[in-house]
């Protein structure tokens, strides 16, 4: 009997062993082996690392909704509860788009050209073409704000939105439809000390303007508390409506 | 002999069956594999020295199972290659067991 008894034992687990066995070993389809170089090792490396922080990113973004979801059906059993929680939803997106005054720390730059320099040496034609500032110099200080983190940009009292242009009008600059002329004062709020460092870097736009054939006057400096304003005005929205999904 | 044939007839489940595990468990289920084939070679060899005992059996087929399984991941999070003590170890027992059964059976044919 004791006998018996360990062979169905032995039979079953042998049969479990079995399907764990053909479970794991593919017999129908063959791995395939890839070698790789060291180089594409690496790629591939950083290809799983960028992968996985990408996980990691939608997952944050997930528990947030989630949050998001049970804190509104918590809340659903009283209505005014909800829409301040929307109302709040809403100023903080407003806010991040430009339409409210914002504060926080940030860096200040100055940017200075000779225009108003009534020198002989600063006679018309390609020499004095450099020497003053352009509105492609002020769109490459803002992507390279925008690169570095900056969360809120302003130009001469003009909070940059997606909306905003940067346009040459003869001897001023438009932004927002509104003129603006030399001082130029950028301010950002974002990470202070990373965007200073990031502006400041030789390799990035701001430092070729003070290079000898441009000879602009700028600094930066790193502030704690900057108060940047609101984008006067409303974003239009008279042609694009929303996706039906 | 019945082990074997359980075997085939696993394997056969299997294939019929076509359950896939996903891939990352793979390495944690061929030492799981390790450990159950271990508990098997302990049974045959138990059974045939006349001392074979279902609890001890089952709680070592499954808990042996866990626990390699369970080491081989914990290694995998720590970077240290746990997995191998398990392998080693029941690598090990496996050929001891079978070195047993291997001498029981010649000596029961001998002594027929």
């Amino acid at each position: 009997m004791k006998n018996n008894e360990a062979t169905i034992f032995v039979f079953a687990a042998s049969i479990i062993i079995g399907i764990l066995v053909s479970l794991n070993i593919n017999f129908g389809k063959k791995t395939e082996r890839i070698f790789l170089d060291a180089k594409q090792y690496q790629d591939a490396y950083n290809l799983k690392v960028k992968y996985q922080s990408e996980i990691g990113a939608l997952r944050d973004q997930y528990n947030h909704y989630n949050d998001k979801l049970n804190k509104y059906i918590y809340l659903s059993k009283n209505g005014e509860e909800v829409l301040q929680e929307v109302k709040d939803e809403i100023n903080r997106n407003i806010s991040e788009t430009g339409y409210k005054d914002v504060h926080g720390p940030g860096i200040k730059i100055y940017i200075e050209d000779e225009s108003n320099n009534d020198d002989e040496s600063m006679s018309a034609g390609d020499e004095y073409m450099y020497r003053i500032i352009h509105n492609t110099d002020i769109m490459y200080i803002i992507n390279d704000l925008r690169a570095a983190g900056a969360e809120a940009i302003e130009v001469n009292g003009q909070r940059v939105t997606d909306r905003s242009e940067v346009y040459c009008l003869g001897s001023f600059l438009g932004i927002n439809g509104i003129k603006i002329a030399t001082p130029f004062t950028i301010t950002a709020i974002g990470n202070k000390d990373a965007l200073k460092t990031y502006m400041e870097d030789p390799n990035n736009f701001l430092k070729s303007l003070g290079l000898p054939h441009r000879q602009i006057f700028f600094t930066v400096e790193a502030q704690d508390d900057i108060t940047i304003k609101a984008n006067e005005g409303q974003p239009k929205a008279n042609y694009i409506s929303n996706v039906k999904k | 002999m019945i082990a074997i044939v359980g075997l085939l007839i696993g394997i056969l489940l299997g294939l019929v069956l076509k359950v896939n595990i996903p891939d990352q468990f793979s390495p944690y289920m061929s030492v799981a594999i390790l450990a159950c084939l271990d508990s098997v070679f302990g049974a045959v060899r138990a059974t045939l020295s006349k001392n074979f005992r279902a609890d001890i059996f089952i709680s070592g087929f499954f808990g042996n199972a866990v626990l390699a399984a369970g080491l081989a991941y914990l290694g995998d999070k720590m970077g240290v290659p746990i997995y191998l003590a398990a392998v080693i170890v029941f690598g090990g027992r496996i050929f001891d067991n079978f070195a047993i059964v291997r001498r029981l059976l010649i000596d029961k044919a001998k002594s027929h």
